[in-house]
């Protein structure tokens, strides 16, 4: 089969109107008062989150870094608990942000927020060892998931669907929740977290292995599944 | 909740709703983007605050537009139009993941075994109804009964159908 996943259409369907929605309204118009009142705040907010980094120390830091958490959901309250923000970075122009939260069933579901968009599967949804989501107006795609406590990177490879795909392989380093959010949303301990972007729409997960500080393999995944050491 | 939340919560279960209600799934998508995009339009009227009422908001708004395609017969796409916004145009493998996720094989299965449970008096007049669209009085007097006796074949038809579907899957949140 080739082309989008129902996932990557309602992204590209979500960014579409939230384009739509900024030219008709103005830049965080699609977002509400809320999200204008973060877009204003977020520049200012990273510099200073940025400054307080390199001047204070990382666990105070990072206490900033994960607030606030991401509003909780009807349906997928119904599904776990709170979803917390675990990861933050970017990659070129586009940042991003990843928040987790632990299903009942035991499964860590995963949720990644871009600045045109976002992707993920909730609790309810089939579970996915490594997700993808497409920004279509950055033409990068970003692969995301969570490796064992042991891990300090991640390689994954990405292939485009269709006829003639084409194969990236990219490596990122890791990053944990602090203990207080891992806590907080009862998420596991030591859990790291990884976001990895590649240029163009290389959507299919080809495999994907994580390796300790000493390079050795912790976790390494083909077709869909995972499985650690 | 902003309607880019809502969105984010509700476009897939969206598109399965419109899925199994249209059978088309280019349709289903066009049909988010309106929902979506009537949402966006409306923002500033729209009452309560909680997610629940907010929920109950844009599934309003996409009964409407569910309601209208139906009686036009033709995906609705104004309010998409009006905010210069398009909807992704799917390709046979897309449209068919849409299909998969919406467990349309299954539905169709669950209306053709219904059909035939319906009497055979039933699912012509069901028949000459919907499928030919004749009037009442037309569908009498080819039955040859009268044209209360139609309607309430009609409606018994449909009933059965209906239940047949809500078995097969949820129903839209209130």
């Amino acid at each position: 089969m080739s082309g989008r996943t129902p996932e990557q259409i309602l992204a590209e369907l979500g960014a579409e109107l939230e384009r739509a929605a900024a030219e008709a309204g103005g830049p965080g118009a699609w977002r509400g008062e809320r999200g204008q009142r973060l877009t204003r705040l977020a520049r200012p907010l990273a510099v200073g989150l940025t400054a307080a980094l390199a001047l204070a120390g990382t666990a105070v830091g990072t206490r900033n870094v994960w607030a606030p958490d991401p509003p909780p959901s009807a349906g997928a309250a119904r599904a776990g608990g709170p979803s917390a923000f675990v990861a933050a970075g970017g990659s070129g122009s586009v940042r991003w942000r990843l928040s987790a939260q632990a299903c009942r069933d035991g499964r860590v579901a995963l949720y990644l927020f871009g600045a045109h968009g976002a992707g993920g599967r909730g609790c309810a949804a089939a579970p996915r060892a490594i997700q993808t989501y497409y920004d279509a107006a950055a033409d990068r795609t970003l692969a995301f998931g969570a490796a064992p406590p042991g891990a300090a990177s991640v390689q994954v490879s990405l292939r485009s669907p269709g006829p003639a795909p084409r194969l990236r392989t990219a490596t990122a380093g890791v990053q944990r929740a602090p203990a207080d959010v891992a806590r907080r949303a009862g998420l596991p301990r030591g859990t790291a977290y990884f976001v990895v972007a590649v240029p163009g729409a290389l959507t299919s997960v080809e495999g994907a292995i994580a390796r300790d500080a000493g390079g050795a393999p912790v976790m390494t995944c083909e077709e869909g599944s995972c499985a650690s050491r | 909740m902003d309607v880019a939340d809502l969105y984010r919560e509700h476009a897939e279960r969206m598109l399965v709703f419109f899925a199994r209600r249209t059978y088309d799934a280019q349709t289903a998508v066009d049909l988010v983007g309106e929902t979506f995009a009537r949402a966006y339009a409306s923002r500033d009227r729209r009452r309560g605050v909680t997610p629940e009422e907010a929920a109950g908001w844009v599934w309003g708004i996409a009964r409407n537009v569910l309601l209208e395609t139906l009686r036009k017969g033709a995906a609705e796409r104004r309010a998409l139009a009006r905010l210069g916004a398009h909807a992704p145009v799917l390709n046979d493998d897309e449209q068919t993941r849409i299909e998969e996720l919406a467990g349309l094989a299954d539905l169709r299965g669950f209306v053709a075994a219904a059909l035939d449970e319906l009497s055979a008096d039933q699912r012509e007049a069901l028949r000459l109804r919907v499928v030919s669209e004749l009037e009442y009085e037309e569908v009498a007097a080819t039955l040859g009964i009268s044209e209360q006796a139609a309607r309430a074949r009609v409606s018994r038809g449909l009933r059965a159908l209906a239940l047949a579907l809500d078995g097969a899957e949820g129903a839209a949140p209130a």
